[in-house]
């Protein structure tokens, strides 16, 4: 006989912990692209938010997927810089630079131009984008964070010229391409006024995304669409986990393989 | 050159691995690996035993995990569960692989008690599709947790400790084997 376990430990998250090999090992899991839904078998109470990334001194949280869709669907870059500001929840403009240090290599800085001198300074940064083209209809991209975010290192993301593509990357894949940020383009101090004020339009007009509770509070912007159901959208003293899927234990398709038995 | 024919049980290869490793996990996946098939055995910090069932968690701390594999469609035993361990050999064309069967009872009597040592407590990372109730297996005085249905890995990290985690092992249920059900 076996005693079933049903004692109902409560489910805490402070028992022992693994050392994990390299601390972004699960949060750049969490962000690769097409991580989708949770297994089935996976409780509500552990369900967190693939994309949101939070760190202990971040003031607000980054979608990143979305930073990487409005990369890869921006115009240029000042149509980047409108679609970073509008995922971007805190009170800061993100300002953006975009390099292209060749013809197949194009780096776009995000930062906080503090100091308003229109340059990117390391203390700055918030996060850099990498682009590669890898073929003639291929290429790769990779997102690391900065600062708060340095935990943060994306996936390489592929790209292909069939892809819905802005013309900042498809351009890229067109015959006669020469690149056109050999001297980086970046956000103008003066610029920054301009897109404060689209952003609080933007803001004004989807006010579901931006329900902002408490000015002193790291969470500013609501996740709850992005959370799913409302009752697991985070607070401020709440500590979000997230689950990431192992092996299972069992075996379905032995394709060719042929049994064979031991018996001693 | 193709490795050489595993003729018993004792030649089974069965190594100590990486824990993470070995419980299926990968930095590049979120979702569960249905596909897994990899086999060992790990000391570890701690494991959560969670019951789909019931919802109840365990806490085993410091355990020697086996990670073995079930097949679906194999045969329903009142106590005891045929494992398959599935041997690549990059020298053998692939439909040449073998699948070798062995019963669970037999592979424990003769590999777990050099395995397990002095851990406190031996969990089986082991799908369990018939619900087939287990024995403790001679030499091992310790503890021996075992599930019944599926068992997948998880791995939970909270956002304000990113560099540490708390690893589950999901199944319907989870069974402790009592201390004076030895063989």
């Amino acid at each position: 006989m076996s005693d079933p376990v049903d004692d109902p430990t409560p489910p805490s998250l402070r028992g022992r912990r693994w050392p994990l090999p390299f601390r972004s090992l699960a949060l750049g899991a969490a962000l690769a692209i097409g991580a989708g839904g949770l297994s089935a078998c996976e409780p509500p109470s552990a369900r967190g938010n693939d994309r949101w990334v939070t760190t202990e001194n971040t003031a607000v949280d980054i979608d990143w997927d979305a930073i990487h869709k409005a990369y890869l669907e921006a115009e240029g870059p000042e149509d980047l810089e409108r679609r970073v500001n509008e995922i971007y929840t805190g009170d800061e403009i993100i300002s953006v630079s975009v390099r292209d240090v060749d013809a197949k290599t194009q780096v776009v800085t995000g930062f906080f131009d503090r100091n308003g001198n229109g340059a990117v300074d390391e203390d700055e940064k918030v996060f850099s984008i990498n682009r590669e083209i890898t073929g003639e209809e291929s290429g790769q991209v990779q997102i690391q964070g900065h600062g708060h975010y340095a935990h943060y290192h994306s996936p390489m993301w592929d790209i292909a010229s069939g892809m819905l593509l802005g013309s900042m990357i498809s351009r890229a894949f067109m015959p006669m391409y020469t690149p056109m940020y050999t001297t980086a383009y970046t956000t103008s101090p003066a610029r920054v006024s301009s897109l404060k004020t689209q952003r609080s339009t933007y803001r004004a007009q989807n006010p579901g995304k931006f329900a902002k509770s408490s000015r002193s509070g790291r969470s500013y912007g609501s996740k709850g669409s992005a959370w799913g159901s409302g009752s697991s959208t985070p607070t401020r003293s709440t500590t979000r986990t997230r689950s990431f899927g192992g092996g299972r234990f069992g075996l379905k398709d032995r394709g060719a393989r042929t049994r064979r038995r031991l018996m001693a | 050159m193709p490795m050489p024919e595993i003729g018993s049980i004792a030649e089974l290869p069965f190594p100590e691995r990486d824990p993470l490793g070995l419980l299926g996990f990968d930095p590049a996946r979120r979702e569960p690996d249905l596909d897994f098939y990899g086999f060992g055995y790990a000391r570890v910090p701690a494991l959560v035993l969670e019951s789909r069932l019931s919802g109840a968690r365990r806490e085993v701390v410091a355990p020697v995990v086996f990670a073995l594999h079930s097949a679906d469609d194999g045969e329903a035993y009142a106590d005891d569960v045929d494992l398959e361990f599935w041997i690549d050999d990059d020298d053998v064309p692939e439909e040449e692989e073998e699948a070798i069967v062995v019963a669970l009872s037999l592979f424990l009597e003769r590999r777990a008690a050099a395995l397990v040592g002095d851990a406190p407590a031996l969990v089986l990372a082991l799908c369990n599709p018939h619900a087939a109730r287990l024995r403790r297996p001679p030499g091992v005085a310790v503890p021996m947790h075992y599930a019944d249905g599926d068992v997948i890995a998880y791995v939970d990290v909270a956002d304000d400790e990113p560099a540490a985690a708390q690893v589950r092992l999901v199944a319907d249920r989870w069974h402790e084997v009592p201390r004076d059900n030895l063989r």
